[in-house]
């Protein structure tokens, strides 16, 4: 206490605004918390919380778990068969994102994403076939994340899509995700027409050879300092994506003009990259995946390593607890509706592909990007404002990733479970809205957050597994 | 009669301006009951006992549930919605203002690690885990909420240790740190004199005093109101003591309590002889001679306790002298008593400090005179019903039992001033006894109605043939927000004898109790 | 802003306030808890009290002697007349000394090397001081002597006298100096412990450090390097990251590195040779 004689009084008042005003009337130096309890209100948690921060345990975990994101370097290295890339996509498996969910609770787009990904197989002959094989459990469905894939809306991939396979350099951890076929009519929001069909059938043959031979003979397959440029040409790597789309297809182009293969398929491949500005989605996404996992699996650890949502629920993981998935349904988007459609038409959050928050970016990135905000009637102001308050519930900031509107600091990165819980403040997710039913595509967009529960009942766990609660005996 | 409720999802407000709602909503005329609550357990089974309403909310929802005409409910609850959504002058100032809140003690420190000292004043089921917290992020604590769990004190207590760091609390309601008033505190001068206390009040009126004495404190911390049980083993009391012990601004320590259990009484004892510095202690109802050893001197009342301190920072001797009565004082009091009709023989001693109510019992016990108490003493009765005074009755206007749902009486005295009106209406009432506590959190107006209620409560006993002898004590500084002159004189104005500490006024209203009852003493 | 790095001798979580010391373009020393810690711009290399954060001229943060500096649970605050500068430093990776290096062949031709590159940058009195040193650490008597005369001596912030007692007892403090090595760090440390009052505060305080066994990457890699087989190009980056530090400085602790490894490194060599 001697130290604290000899120290300017600066007074935290949580409670009261009375306290507060007194201390400042008298001259001292306070400041007045807008405080509410944490944790859903449960005193037990709370507690339970309380002794989780600065314990030495999870700080030492932490700063593990942090630096080996932060040490990440993904590559793109390979485009292959899922089933060459994935060992257990050699039975009859089809992945999908978010978290475990029964073929029966699933939403529309998802479930038509499905069927379609059974009959692009060739495991049924019609859509009703298909879906009959997938209730009946022909078919084992799985979350992508058991496999160390991504993967955006329905997120399905199945044994005969090409995906991109992407290597953390630092660690040797690989992560994989799909192809994105576009806007409109495409499986990722349930389609399961002919013409979605016979697209995947040339993703998954003249466009693979192209892009496998395109991808191998890249001179330039870093993607981190690509994404970091592409954060200062107006992209967030989840929402906009067009800037690191266009960087892409420099390299993609460059390698394939050095190629042997047939300049038609050349044209066709590339023509198809350019005329989809979210093509640098899918990667952004593999790429994040690889560096979440590198964090993942530190003991103790309280760091987020995997958001992501399957139309019904929102799920998260921590480093520290290993493949426990905490779960609760999802929040609602605040967003702006394409005109004739309402939020009586919207699927709930759907996709892998907060996995970019996870790692930073989306949401997180929103000052790169302001551009979404207006969706929630926002300024560029708020979304930097956005990005702001993100830094009060991660581990740190990326100095890889920075931003301009943060006077080049790096983006909020590592979102630590704890804080969330403390601070009352959740994750905030830039999205597109899918419409409920299978197969008609996006109607909209806007930003959501991660649903509190999901937090809440990874401290408990978490703190469970570390006996933080101290006993009542001297 | 009707019943109408809403609720708010995620929507919280503190106890005060849940309270401050409250009261606006029930003044909408044709309104039986209002209640604006947060939805924890207990408040909502309350609500349903009341008649108010079934909810299916959470714990962090707000519900406002008022009964009485129909025409009365809708506007109720229409303007508690006027009231609870208002919003900040534009929309764009608020979304930065939300953005920028600071809601965690971690944000506050990441924003500034300046910050040393945390002040929780949030509810008792919440406490604990905000100090914990701020202990976490080497801060140290008071913790103004009470109704936090003996385990989790002991638990909070013993990280404080481990970690050089000191909690003031539990139920801690006054501190000055480096010369900061904290909660309910005085405005006193800085100086050589440390105090460690256990309650509340009795730091105020010790630190007053001193002040009023021409001394000056260096620190006066807090330990809570359980400190000193067997499970904690006096904690903080040891932390605060040796903090003092060690710091060079401050020459002469004292301690106020209630009497510790035997060994922490030693436990703190032993410290204080070790102390090179003079320790004073008062444990308030306990025997002094069994405190005074070598450099440690034991006092029997606050006052006392100040005055010690007083004369052994300017290197005299401590005289514990008791209070005595000056002459003409005397005869002031004598004559009131002669005065009174035969059926005037009770005191109401109606306290807003707990532990003036505490000393004003011991006064008067030691002066032959037991009363009845919602906090009785040993040797004096509790009361069969706290609202309705038995004969001596000397109570504690900020226990529990007055205060649920209720500002304490220190901030809002009407409940007090009622209870006033009450006791000098009443024929057997000779003496009434109270306080008036200044500073810091205290009412800006402590008075205001008070003289009304003792001007028109005298003149109706005039009237009946009856003379009711007030008298008070005003603990507050020259220093402090509210005017203290102008505060003592009214009261005297209005005919109360004002004395200069609460142990001069009950030995004042016992002389005058002794001469009603014939009681030698 | 965010630590990009923080030394391990820096226990970031525990509370305590300090003081600037001094305002460089690119480092801001600060007195806290009887030590000194060092803010440092990214292009300088880690010290066991540093945190290093992005490259910037601290002297237009309006950072000034004096001001206040207050640490708790992994923040940093600095506070200047105008604003105030918070490092978040909780999770950033810490700088630990790899433990031990390989000895490998040919330490007496890297220590030419070493000798080749520094000795022209070095001050000219640096080189007579460091084998003063070297020779009385075997002659206990003479070296209270000596190190008194090269406490504080010489030009720089941190005199070059300071600089080569440093790269001395770089090399001293190694695992590979052996069981002399270390009788005479303890003997150097002794000597130098009285004299610290004599010399520049900062400089105090990194004596202080190396006394402890704490010394800055740069050198420690050097050290490293020199021990171990990396190959030329790895030895000349090493030797000019440590180079690189002030004006002779650098140079001025490669002299007492190359005194004492010589003396206290080579043998060890020459007996696996044998």
């Amino acid at each position: 206490m001697k130290t604290l004689f000899e120290q300017d009084l600066k007074v935290v008042n949580v409670g009261l605004q009375g306290f507060a005003d007194n201390i400042a009337a008298a001259g001292g130096h306070v400041t007045h918390l807008s405080w509410s309890p944490p944790a859903g209100a449960d005193a037990a948690l709370g507690w339970t919380l309380a002794n989780m921060i600065g314990d030495p345990r999870i700080e030492n975990a932490n700063r593990t778990a942090y630096e080996r994101y932060l040490g990440a370097q993904p590559r793109l290295v390979d485009f292959v068969l899922a089933r060459d890339a994935m060992p257990a996509l050699a039975e009859r498996r089809i992945l999908h994102s978010g978290p475990p969910i029964a073929w029966s609770d699933m939403c529309g787009p998802q479930q038509g994403a499905i069927c379609g990904a059974i009959l692009y197989e060739g495991w049924a002959k019609t859509l009703e076939a298909a879906e009959k094989l997938a209730a009946s459990g022909g078919v084992a469905l799985e979350p992508c994340h058991a496999h160390r894939a991504v993967g955006p809306m329905a997120g399905i991939i199945s044994p005969s899509m090409p995906v991109w396979v992407v290597e953390n350099t630092a660690a040797g951890n690989r992560a994989f995700c799909n192809v994105n076929e576009g806007l409109g009519k495409v499986l990722r929001f349930g389609a399961n027409s002919p013409e979605v069909l016979d697209r995947l059938r040339w993703l998954g043959s003249e466009f693979f050879t192209a892009m496998q031979v395109a991808v191998r003979g890249l001179t330039d397959a870093d993607l981190k300092p690509l994404m970091a440029q592409a954060l200062h040409m107006g992209d967030e790597l989840h929402n906009r994506n067009a800037a690191a789309s266009g960087l892409l297809f420099k390299r993609l182009t460059l390698s394939l003009l050095g190629s042997k293969l047939d300049g038609g398929a050349i044209k066709r491949a590339l023509t198809f990259v350019a005329g989809n500005d979210h093509f640098f989605l899918n990667l952004s996404m593999a790429a994040c995946k690889s560096m979440s996992d590198a964090a993942h699996g530190v003991p103790g650890s309280s760091m987020v390593t995997v958001m992501a949502r399957n139309g019904v629920n929102f799920g998260i993981r921590l480093s520290g607890t290993g493949d426990k998935w905490f779960q609760a349904p999802a929040n609602p988007v605040n967003g702006l509706y394409f005109p004739g459609y309402t939020i009586e038409d919207a699927a709930a959050d759907l996709g892998d592909s907060a996995i970019t928050e996870t790692n930073g970016l989306g949401g997180f990135a929103m000052a790169a990007s302001p551009a979404i905000v207006q969706f929630v009637g926002g300024t560029p102001a708020d979304a930097t404002a956005n990005s702001r308050r993100m830094l009060s519930i991660t581990l740190g900031s990326n100095p890889a990733f920075t931003l301009p509107a943060l006077n080049f600091g790096g983006t909020p990165a590592g979102i630590d479970a704890r804080l969330v819980v403390d601070a009352g403040i959740l994750p905030i997710i830039n999205t597109g809205i899918a419409h409920k039913k299978a197969g008609v595509g996006q109607i909209g967009a806007g930003i959501t957050t991660a649903p509190m529960e999901c937090f809440n009942a990874a401290i408990a766990a978490l703190g469970d597994s570390l006996h933080t609660v101290p006993k009542a005996a001297r | 009669m009707s019943t109408r409720s809403r609720y708010y999802p995620n929507l919280y407000k503190d106890s005060v301006s849940l309270m401050t709602l409250s009261a606006k909503i029930t003044a909408v005329s044709g309104l039986e009951a209002a209640s604006v609550v947060m939805a924890s357990a207990t408040n909502v089974e309350n609500l349903a006992q009341a008649g108010l309403g079934e909810f299916e909310v959470r714990p962090n929802d707000l519900v406002v549930a008022v009964s009485g005409s129909e025409e009365a409910c809708v506007e109720a609850l229409q303007k508690a919605d006027e009231l609870l959504t208002a919003k900040a002058s534009g929309g764009g100032e608020e979304e930065a203002a939300a953005h920028a809140a600071l809601t965690s003690i971690q944000m506050a420190v990441a924003q500034d690690p300046a910050h040393n000292f945390a002040l929780i004043s949030v509810p008792g089921d919440y406490a604990a885990a905000e100090a914990m917290k701020a202990l976490r992020l080497g801060m140290h604590v008071m913790l103004f909420s009470d109704n936090v769990p003996p385990e989790s004190e002991l638990a909070l207590k013993t990280y404080a240790r481990d970690h050089d760091l000191m909690v003031m609390g539990p139920d801690c309601g006054t501190a000055i740190v480096n010369g900061v008033p904290l909660g309910f505190a005085n405005v006193v001068r800085r100086g050589p004199i440390g105090v460690v206390g256990a309650s509340g009040t009795g730091t105020q009126e010790v630190t007053v005093r001193i002040h009023q004495l021409g001394g000056g404190v260096s620190q006066a911390l807090g330990t809570g109101g359980h400190d000193l049980s067997e499970l904690i083993g006096g904690i903080s009391m040891l932390y605060g003591l040796r903090a003092l012990d060690a710091d060079p601004a401050t020459k002469v320590i004292v301690l106020v309590s209630k009497p510790p259990a035997p060994d922490i009484a030693a436990r703190v004892l032993a410290i204080a002889e070790a102390s090179a510095k003079p320790v004073v202690v008062i444990f308030l109802g306990g025997d002094p001679a069994m405190v005074t050893r070598n450099g440690v001197y034991g006092a029997s009342y606050l006052a006392q306790a100040a005055d010690m301190a007083v004369a052994l920072s300017k290197g005299g001797e401590a005289a514990a002298t008791p209070v005595s009565i000056a002459n003409d004082m005397r005869r002031t009091l004598s004559g009131l008593a002669r005065a009174m009709a035969p059926v005037q023989r009770h005191v109401r001693g109606i306290f807003s400090g707990g532990t003036f109510c505490f000393e004003a019992q011991l006064v008067h016990a030691a002066a032959g005179i037991r009363a009845s108490s919602n906090t009785p003493t040993a040797g004096n009765r509790p009361l069969e019903d706290n609202w309705k005074s038995q004969e001596n009755t000397i109570i504690d206007m900020g226990d529990d039992e007055f205060t649920q749902g209720r500002p304490h009486p220190m901030i809002d005295p009407s409940l007090r001033d009622a209870r006033l009106r009450d006791e000098i209406a009443d024929p057997t009432t000779a003496v009434v006894l109270f306080d008036v506590v200044l500073g810091y959190g205290a009412s800006d107006d402590p008075i205001a109605k008070l003289l009304g209620v003792i001007g028109s409560g005298k003149a109706k006993a005039s009237a009946a043939g009856r003379t009711v002898a007030f008298v008070g004590y005003v603990c507050g500084t020259d220093q402090d927000p509210q005017d203290r002159d102008q505060i003592v004189a009214g009261l005297k104005s209005a005919g109360v004898l004002v004395a200069s500490s609460n142990a001069e006024a009950a030995t004042w209203s016992a002389a005058i109790i002794a001469e009603r009852q014939g009681v030698q003493s | 802003m965010q630590a990009l790095s923080v030394g391990h001798a820096l226990d970031v979580y525990s509370a305590g306030s300090g003081r600037i010391h001094s305002v460089f373009a690119h480092a801001v020393n600060v007195e806290i808890r009887r030590d000194m810690w060092t803010l440092l711009g990214a292009e300088r290399t880690d010290l066991p009290f540093g945190i290093r954060v992005a490259s910037m001229d601290f002297i237009s943060l309006g950072l000034c002697r004096g001001n206040p500096v207050n640490a708790r649970s992994g923040f940093i605050g600095f506070e200047s007349r105008t604003a105030r500068i918070v490092v978040d430093c909780r999770a950033a990776p810490r700088w630990t000394p790899a433990r031990e290096h390989k000895p490998a062949w040919g330490l007496g031709q890297r220590l030419d090397l070493l000798s080749a590159v520094t000795k022209p940058l070095a001050w000219h009195g640096s080189i007579r001081m460091a084998c003063a040193v070297v020779s009385a650490l075997s002659n206990p008597d003479a070296l209270d002597d000596v190190v008194s005369g090269v406490v504080g001596c010489g030009p720089g912030c941190t005199p070059a006298g300071d600089d080569v007692l440093i790269g001395i007892l770089a090399v001293l403090g190694s695992p590979h100096s052996g069981e002399t090595g270390s009788a005479a760090f303890h003997s150097l440390r002794r000597s130098l412990r009285p004299l610290l009052p004599r010399t520049t505060d900062i400089s105090a305080h990194l004596l202080r450090q190396a006394a402890d066994g704490l010394v800055g990457r740069a050198v420690h890699e050097l050290v490293g390097a020199s021990i171990g087989n990396a190959g030329t190009s790895a030895l000349r980056e090493a030797v000019n990251r440590v180079v690189d530090t002030g004006a002779t400085s650098g140079a001025d602790m490669c002299m007492g590195l190359l005194a004492s490894a010589r003396s206290f490194l080579l043998d060890h060599d020459e007996r696996e040779a044998a």
